[in-house]
């Protein structure tokens, strides 16, 4: 990695996994344009669906939807009967189309709810949109809030894929980041969900974490190694705290922050996993590899992944909905999620509708982010404009071309495996909305 | 792995063939309102196929060329994702028409479950003997409104029905296209095989096999069935078995 990328490093850019980013979204784009979209789904056109519970535990939940009972059971439940509510309502709009080939957990589901309640919302969720058994069923766990029965019962449920959390196994890292948990309970939980038929774990870690040093990050990589996942997500762990930034922008630590994805990269291959997309590592017989050879990776709402599905609808507060036309977010705030899914209104709080162009940006910031290359020519003509429109774009990325962190050639544009930890970097000069983000446009 | 299409009986005498005067579902066949005569002259172009199990008999994406109607046996619709998953989009039985629209790429695979025949028609043979038969004619635009109609249902049944109503109505539509009556077991009592498996039974449902099994052990603790076993359900009245498809009493 080069020095000149270090300035490229304070660059917060947006994760992408929706373009236009939330930045770009409006209120004038709501109910009536998700309903109309949802009539047009093809007879089985695959859809992923997941479920938010964007709360830490069950007393958040208890919280933010003011409950007024102190059972926290009760609220769990209460919120479960809000989320089969909008399963139905979307089931119903749907009439039938569509074919469910993905079904995630995101938030900290098996924490805030029991899994009896999440049994509940598999019901539902059959019910209104069916689920078969190659649909996959995959969830978000809090390493610390897991026991032995939970993912006896999470299995017994049919979950298949598991992604944990973990971020770091040096403790005083996690002392720094609040997240403390002992190298040998995940690997009891691992063990644990694998027993119980979990066969696809997904281990988080994060770079750029305060307190982390060269040798404790390459000791937590050796650690995450040995407990094989069948996948490693490498993510950017810069605090978005104002004060946490400032320690982390300290010469020393960004020179480290520079040199661990590389240090992460030759561990990890080294030890038989595959680079795939801009912050994934796979082993070779994965489906996540396997779609990275063929170019059927996707990269959406739900991350990187090789499900088929072009469509992502989002149940709970806050979910945003994605089409290659369409992007609609539920309400962030609960009470008025809550008051319209009790009067069957689809909960849509903004979105944005994309014309040729943003979904020409979309289609190659998706691509660069998922295969780390994309034929800008190729995609221009697949959305028949010219490459005039990509002009601001190019511009910034000539600078970014005469420091190396990207080519292009031939129409080609390619990012270096190297520099594959500023992707988004990349992929950021094809934001059109980039300048509405005040704090970043001064990065690129 | 399906394994390619077996060619058997190939007939091209001027006699009418053996398995069109013995034929089960000739009324419901193209043939159905030809007299023996114009018969004889269709067979020379049209064969009957005899079909392995497992084998593919039209391949998703293919040009369809042929029209195939169901004698024997019963076949397997399949759409297959990007990701290599599949799904069931439907079954065909003797009567059905297979590939009725002609030049188009298929929507789906047609896989035989069980040994079966079929009777394959040229389209383009078809486009001619149309022009002069109206009977012809008549019967391919209602089957390919058929097919359009069996998507819709299929739709419907994912759309708006109960698991327990999905359950039901599967099995009284496949009553009424290969259900044999069980006159001993009483009036309406009735025996259907099943020769799809359960997963693509659920597939085609949309439901969780757990589910499925969980649904058909209700109907047979409630009494509505006498037997479910690998290949065959006995109903102990169709009437009932209808009432199921409408409301999801448990």
């Amino acid at each position: 990695m080069k020095l000149e990328w270090k300035s490229y490093l304070a660059a917060e850019t947006p994760a992408y996994t929706s373009y236009p980013t939330s930045h770009g979204f409006s209120d004038a784009i709501g109910a009536a344009a998700l309903e109309k979209r949802l009539s047009g789904v093809g007879q089985y056109e695959p859809i992923s669906l997941y479920i938010n519970s964007p709360f830490e535990n069950a007393a958040t939940l208890q919280t933010a939807t003011h409950s007024d009972t102190s059972d926290v059971h009760e609220t769990a439940r209460r919120y479960v009967k809000l989320l089969t509510r909008q399963i139905f309502h979307v089931g119903q709009l749907l009439q039938g189309r569509g074919r469910l080939t993905a079904l995630h957990f995101a938030g900290a589901a098996p924490h805030v709810l029991l899994h009896k309640d999440l049994g509940v919302i598999l019901d539902a969720v059959e019910m209104a949109f069916g689920l078969t058994d190659s649909a996959i069923v995959s969830m978000d766990i809090d390493t610390r809030l897991v026991s032995f029965e939970m993912a006896e019962a999470l299995g017994a449920l049919g979950l298949s894929r598991i992604k944990l959390g973990v971020q770091d196994f040096d403790p005083d890292v996690q002392k720094a980041i609040g997240r403390v948990q002992t190298f040998s309970h995940i690997g009891e939980v691992m063990n644990a969900f694998r027993r119980f038929g979990v066969f696809d774990i997904n281990l988080e870690l994060g770079y750029g974490l305060p307190r982390q040093t060269k040798e404790s990050f390459a000791r937590t990589l050796s650690l995450a190694v040995s407990l094989s996942p069948e996948c490693i997500t490498l993510r950017n762990g810069a605090a978005p705290s104002p004060s946490l930034a400032a320690t982390q922008t300290q010469p020393d630590t960004l020179s480290l922050r520079l040199e661990q994805p590389e240090t992460a990269r030759h561990i990890l291959t080294a030890a038989g996993y595959e680079c795939v997309g801009f912050d994934h590592f796979a082993k070779t017989q994965t489906a996540l590899a396997k779609a990275a050879q063929t170019q059927a990776i996707k990269y959406n709402l739900l991350g990187l992944n090789a499900d088929p599905a072009r469509i992502v609808l989002g149940i709970g507060q806050a979910a945003v909905s994605q089409f290659d036309d369409l992007l609609v977010q539920n309400h962030s705030g609960i009470d008025a999620y809550i008051s319209c899914v009790e009067r069957d209104i689809l909960p849509a709080m903004r979105g944005a509708t994309l014309s040729r162009e943003d979904r020409l940006r979309a289609r190659i910031i998706e691509a660069l982010l998922s295969t780390l290359n994309a034929n800008i020519l190729d995609i221009c003509n697949d959305f028949d404009l010219d490459l005039a429109v990509l002009r601001n774009a190019f511009g910034k990325i000539e600078m970014l071309r005469n420091v190396g962190l990207v080519t292009y050639k031939d129409g080609k544009m390619l990012i270096p495996e190297e520099a594959r930890a500023f992707a988004n970097v990349v992929a950021a000069c094809f934001d059109e909305n980039l300048s509405k983000i005040r704090h970043l446009s001064y990065a690129i | 792995m399906a394994t390619t299409l077996q060619c058997g009986t190939r007939t091209t005498l001027d006699i009418l063939p053996v398995f069109c005067s013995s034929c089960q579902v000739r009324e419901k066949s193209v043939c159905g309102d030809l007299t023996d005569q114009e018969l004889i002259d269709l067979q020379r172009n049209m064969s009957s196929i005899d079909v392995e199990k497992g084998s593919t008999l039209i391949h998703q994406d293919d040009e369809v060329m042929h029209l195939f109607v169901v004698t024997h046996g019963s076949f397997r619709l399949l759409k297959v994702l990007e990701d290599g998953r599949q799904q069931i989009t439907g079954f065909g039985f003797p009567g059905d028409y297979i590939g009725v629209r002609a030049g188009a790429a298929s929507n789906y695979s047609v896989e035989a479950l069980v040994p079966g025949r079929v009777c394959s028609f040229p389209h383009v043979t078809l486009r001619r003997l149309s022009a002069q038969h109206q009977s012809i004619q008549d019967r391919l635009i209602r089957n390919a409104d058929t097919e359009l109609t069996k998507a819709y249902n299929h739709m419907v049944l994912l759309g708006q029905k109960t698991v327990h109503e999905r359950v039901a109505t599967f099995l009284y539509d496949l009553i009424g296209q290969i259900g044999k009556p069980r006159p001993q077991d009483g009036h309406d009592a009735y025996e259907v095989a099943l020769d799809m498996s359960r997963r693509d039974i659920a597939d085609y449902l949309a439901l969780r096999s757990e589910t499925l099994s969980r649904v058909l052990k209700d109907f047979k603790t409630s009494g509505l069935m006498q037997e479910v076993t690998r290949h065959k359900v006995t109903i102990r009245s169709l009437g009932q078995l209808k009432q199921r498809t409408l409301t999801d009493a448990l």
